[in-house]
């Protein structure tokens, strides 16, 4: 076990390893490209997301750098717009899951026994449906929408979470700066939280960024098929959705490479910096 | 061994329980009622009350369940609100294509994953591992549906090459040949998200065995190269694969509803889609109890596997 320091030098060793990841510095660009255009949408758009125009399907011009789609709507605003919703369900959902995760799988770690045995049989429960039919069931039903699937996927993405840091937990409780924690008669929430979890961060951080690509993946996915982010909003999958019929795949390509362009370009950006984190925060990774 | 296996089998009964409940609730807690979707504008209330009444669904719910569960048990997973045939009958005569398209995808994406994962292992660092870390990356990150309309663009609309949909030419002879042209393209997506999980894995895996004692003891005595890494370091290095192997099968499960969907693959995937659509719950909740025994049948035989390939793991 690596003592984690938390000064200057700590940081900063580990933004050194990070930089030797080229394709996560790549990533990293591409992620602070997309919160720029989320958070300044309104700004940066050259029109209106949801406003019908009077062009339907004109391919890339001076006055759409994109085109228009199949109401008149303008591609390139609507691709800058739907940054938010992939961000704000990636990020939320995954915030959501691993805070769930972390409480459980501490419980589940820490306590042992019949909590153990508890948590972790319910965990196998939602392991052993495959994620995506589970919340196309569940969204379809419940309703789809922003907020709902960022509920239903944070709710049902607990388990991975939980059981890394269970494991995790079940190895630093038996460390002697956590037993002597104990013999110091700490309350078991400050040894918790205080403790154990911050010993266990980095994998979870590492953990957290590929399921923020993860649930960018899922969330285009189920707006693919129609179960997700509905129109006029837009996502990047609803986007894909019209690309299906035959002559918008052959005669209209810039209503279908763009969003397919943008997900492929996040989750990957998302995977590297995962990928980049982990190896920068491995203790045993060579300088 | 025996008992093991036993004992696994028997720990799944209260899992898919678990599972069944979960689903069950889930779905029935909707609002509305698939009955909604089955009437005509002119069906009287009476009417609509009997059909209610013919599919169980006026029962309370607690009711509704343990009928369903006392005729799982007896084996009859009941029938569909939509084509009126036993559930068992409409789910079984989609799995040979998602077994098909599923399995040929699986092998296709280990026959490409372990020589590049292995190779990028021996020369870390190089041209070659970034070329083959870059891959592995974009296999994981494509999305499945924008993979196969980018895949129907090049191959069906510009080079027509292959058929976009379905598993047979309508009104052809069928057969054999015909069902693998129409396979190749939903085939080819989900080789690549396949092999580019397992590239990492196989890699990662492979690294961690490389530097070891027993490798340089090989060497030393004279055991040509070929034969060190496939025998001596593969085979160790199989091991993680085979657990990752099976925590996959989920995955490509989900991989498979959306691959289905656009090319028509007449499999489990698309008639899950079908019956979420139609609200047709018999359907689904067959549907979801056979793919949690899937899930859970693949994490057994990950660990008898893993049994096999490591001789120093006893099961008691």
């Amino acid at each position: 076990m690596v003592q984690v320091s938390y000064g200057q030098s700590g940081a900063g060793r580990i933004w050194r390893r990070f930089r030797n990841h080229k394709l996560a510095v790549m990533g990293l660009a591409v992620i602070i490209m997309l919160v720029f255009c989320a958070l300044f949408a309104p700004f940066i758009a050259p029109h209106e997301p949801t406003k019908i125009g009077k062009e339907f399907e004109s391919p890339p011009s001076g006055q759409y750098l994109l085109g228009t789609d199949q109401v008149g709507r303008d591609v390139l605003s609507r691709l800058i717009f739907a940054a938010r919703i992939s961000l704000s369900v990636g990020i939320g959902a995954t915030a959501i899951a691993t805070l769930w995760g972390i409480l459980l799988g501490l419980e589940a770690g820490y306590f042992g026994g019949i909590t153990d045995m508890f948590i972790m049989r319910i965990a196998d429960v939602f392991m052993s449906f495959p994620m995506l039919i589970l919340i196309m069931v569940v969204s379809s039903i419940v309703g789809s929408g922003l907020s709902r699937i960022i509920f239903i996927m944070g709710v049902l993405g607990w388990p991975q979470v939980a059981r890394l840091v269970r494991g995790n937990v079940l190895s630093i409780k038996e460390m002697d700066y956590t037993k002597s924690a104990v013999t110091l008669g700490f309350t078991t929430q400050r040894i918790l939280f205080l403790h154990i979890l911050p010993n266990t961060i980095s994998p979870i951080l590492v953990q957290a960024t590929f399921g923020v690509a993860r649930a960018i993946i899922m969330e285009s996915a189920l707006s693919f098929l129609g179960l997700g982010v509905n129109p006029p909003a837009a996502s990047w999958g609803n986007m894909l959705t019209d690309a299906q019929s035959l002559t918008t795949l052959t005669e209209r390509p810039w209503l279908w490479l763009p969003p397919g362009i943008m997900i492929l370009l996040s989750v990957l950006a998302f995977n590297f910096v995962g990928d980049g984190l982990r190896d920068a925060l491995d203790p045993k990774s060579i300088e | 061994m025996k008992n093991y296996i036993i004992r696994r089998l028997l720990i799944m009964i209260p899992i898919l329980i678990g599972v069944s409940f979960v689903v069950f609730f889930i779905i029935h807690l909707a609002p509305g009622s698939p009955v909604d979707l089955m009437i005509s504008p002119t069906m009287t209330p009476e009417s609509r009350a009997a059909l209610e009444h013919n599919l169980g669904l006026d029962a309370p719910l607690y009711r509704q369940y343990f009928t369903w569960l006392g005729n799982v048990i007896r084996g009859n997973l009941g029938y569909s609100f939509t084509s009126y045939r036993p559930v068992a009958e409409v789910i079984a005569e989609r799995i040979p294509a998602t077994f098909l398209l599923m399995g040929s995808a699986f092998v296709a994406g280990l026959l490409i994953a372990i020589p590049l994962g292995v190779a990028s292992s021996l020369k870390p660092h190089s041209l070659f591992d970034y070329g083959a870390t870059f891959l592995a990356f974009f296999g994981v990150s494509a999305p499945n549906f924008f993979l196969g309309l980018g895949l129907i663009f090049i191959f069906c609309i510009k080079l027509r090459w292959f058929p976009s949909s379905g598993m047979f030419t309508l009104g052809g002879g069928g057969g054999v040949l015909d069902a693998a042209r129409h396979m190749v393209l939903p085939g080819a997506v989900l080789t690549i998200n396949i092999s580019g999980r397992f590239i990492r894995y196989i890699r990662s895996s492979m690294l961690d065995i490389l530097h070891q004692d027993y490798l340089r003891t090989a060497a030393a005595k004279g055991v040509p190269f070929f034969s060190r890494i496939s025998i001596h370091a593969f085979r160790n290095a199989l091991l993680p694969l085979i657990t990752l192997a099976g925590l996959e099968i989920p995955t490509l499960l989900s991989g498979a509803v959306v691959t289905e969907q656009i090319f028509a693959w007449p499999g489990i995937g698309r008639l899950t889609m079908d019956s979420i659509l139609l609200r047709d719950y018999p359907v689904l909740m067959g549907l979801n109890m056979m793919s949690a025994m899937m899930v859970l049948l693949a994490s057994l035989i990950t660990d008898i596997l893993y049994g096999i390939a490591d001789p120093r793991i006893k099961y008691r």
